[in-house]
């Protein structure tokens, strides 16, 4: 049997071909389970490059005293830039410094006006820093109480981010549990609705089941045909939703980029770059979705 | 060949298809039987091609028991006979030459071998023509023709044909016939059943005749007498 999987892949392909009116129901329910799945997916990418996005706007800055040289701070920069817990740090001359903090500070009428109070940038040169993770930012800031540090900085600002940080964490894992909640409705669905299909395109066919048996074809000669051919549905209308979903990745890009501003994110390039990791599994899963159900629906009609 | 002993077949308590039949066909023979509708005929046609079990009594076909076949054997059994039906039964979706060719393949022949023997068969009805044709497109004579040549191409000791003709106008049922008589000269048993008078009484062959489940009379150059 194995060693005419060739002429069995062959006679599916016709089979799929010839009997492709029966089978398009079959293609367009797999490509709208495959295309909400895909959906939920991007959904829950969204979410997560929000978070990031805010995640990114939090960092630690640190104003120097006006006498640190420009040679200090950058020695102090590379120092910094060595650390493991340190994303990337970044250099603000004197006058930058002050409109770094005067933005910061906008909604603090009390510390601009003590700001306009005096003449002089009362600031040095300043480092801005990210760190990796979000618990990374107290270890930095342990850190930079050192006093090797220390002597030279006029004032660092990590606003009151902690509380911010936790609510974040809250609200991005509740996101997280309830695209899981909904994926798993989601698939479930898919699955029976997928299965339904099969089993009513394989009942159409009975009757060349009964004359398959009629002619004293074994029931594994019987299957492999019509499982191939599940599978053949299942990839064609699998190939059919990527064709489809880069068009749509494409639409709401613009809208996308809208949503999260100044932070550079790409959909399309995003699913470029984990291609295997979101369509593998969906292949997998449909090829082996694809056996299971043809399998179970034929197994009635193979009775005598 | 096909050997009856005390067959009864019950399908539910108010419907008995077959009673106590005895039934012994030598290889080689050529077999009518006859009957009104209900009389039995089907039930036991699908007694010998294992599709149903006899309640009681036991079936020997070539020397093999089948009264108690394993599901895994039935494929086996069906392979070494072939069966025609009233209503063809073709693969809707595969040309003459497939339809034949599956036959083939269901016994693991080889391609070449698969190629080789299709257009001999398809030449013994009449179709080498026609062997890219899909069933739709052929008359149900044509398909007929079709489904005997697909019973003959894996060279069967028996062949079955339940009503071959039913659905057929007289022209192609004579040839239906005579296809029967040609295959039962390469010494391959034919059992045929019918409820044409005609077919039988000029064919001079054994005729057993089924009434309600029992066999009302067996006769070796019979007529149709009911
Ligand atoms: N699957 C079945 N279940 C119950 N009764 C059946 C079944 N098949 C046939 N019968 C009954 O058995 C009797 C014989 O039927 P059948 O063998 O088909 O007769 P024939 O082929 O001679 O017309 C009929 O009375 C019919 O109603
Ligand atoms: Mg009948």
């Amino acid at each position: 049997m194995f060693f005419s999987i060739f002429r069995d892949i062959k006679i599916a392909f016709q089979n799929f071909y010839r009997n492709i009116g029966l089978f398009l129901v079959t293609i367009i329910i797999i490509i709208l389970a495959l295309f909400s799945i895909n959906l939920l997916i991007v959904l829950n990418i969204l979410t997560n490059a929000s978070i990031d996005v805010i995640k990114k706007k939090i960092d630690i800055s640190v104003y120097f005293k006006p006498e640190t040289s420009q040679d200090q701070v950058f020695s102090i920069k590379s120092r910094l830039e060595v650390l493991p817990e340190v994303e990337n740090v970044q250099f603000l001359q004197k006058k930058d410094a002050l409109l770094w903090f005067q933005k910061k500070h906008k909604d603090d009428p009390k510390i601009l006006e003590a700001l306009q109070e005096l003449d002089d940038n009362p600031l040095g040169d300043s480092l801005i820093i990210q760190a990796k993770k979000i618990k990374d930012y107290k270890t930095i800031l342990n850190i930079l109480d050192e006093r090797q540090y220390k002597n030279f900085i006029y004032d660092k600002d990590f606003g009151d981010y902690e509380n911010f940080i936790d609510q974040l964490n809250l609200s991005s894992n509740k996101a997280q549990q309830i695209t899981l909640i909904i994926s798993i409705i989601f698939i479930f669905i898919g699955i029976l609705v997928i299965f339904n299909t099969v089993k009513i395109t394989i009942h159409t066919r009975r009757e060349e089941i009964g004359i398959m048996k009629l002619v004293g074809a074994t029931n594994w000669f019987i299957k492999i045909p019509f499982i191939l051919e599940t599978i053949i549905c299942g990839i064609f209308a699998f190939s059919f939703c990527i064709i489809l979903f880069y068009p749509f990745l494409y639409i709401i890009q613009p809208l996308i980029s809208g949503f999260l501003e100044d932070y550079n994110f790409n959909i399309v390039s995003y699913f470029n770059r984990h291609f295997l990791q979101i369509f593998g599994w969906q292949f997998v899963f449909i090829v082996i979705l694809s056996i299971i159900s043809s399998i179970l629906a034929i197994k009635k009609y193979l009775k005598v | 060949m096909i050997l009856f002993k005390n067959v009864t077949k019950i399908y539910s308590s108010n419907s008995t298809a077959l009673k106590n039949i005895n039934l012994h066909i030598e290889p080689g023979e050529f077999v009518s039987i006859v009957g009104q509708s209900g009389a039995g005929k089907t039930t036991l046609i699908k007694l010998l091609i294992a599709e149903e079990k006899a309640t009681e009594g036991e079936i020997i076909i070539g020397g093999w028991n089948i009264t108690n076949i394993f599901e895994q054997e039935i494929p086996t059994l069906r392979r070494q006979i072939g069966v025609v039906f009233q209503d063809f039964k073709l693969l809707p979706k595969k040309t003459v030459f497939e339809n034949v060719a599956f036959a083939l393949e269901v016994i693991g022949a080889s391609s070449q071998k698969i190629k080789k023997i299709i257009p001999q068969v398809l030449k013994i009805v009449g179709l080498e023509e026609k062997a890219n044709y899909f069933p739709e497109y052929l008359s149900g004579g044509e398909k007929q023709r079709v489904v005997i040549a697909r019973s003959l191409s894996h060279r069967p000791k028996l062949l079955i044909a339940d009503e071959p003709t039913g659905n057929l106008d007289s022209i192609n049922v004579q040839e239906i016939i005579n296809l029967l008589l040609k295959i039962n000269q390469f010494k391959t048993t034919v059992v045929l059943v019918t409820h044409n008078r005609e077919i039988v009484n000029t064919l001079k062959k054994r005729v057993i005749t089924l009434d309600r489940g029992i066999i009302v009379g067996d006769q070796s150059k019979g007529r149709y007498v009911i």
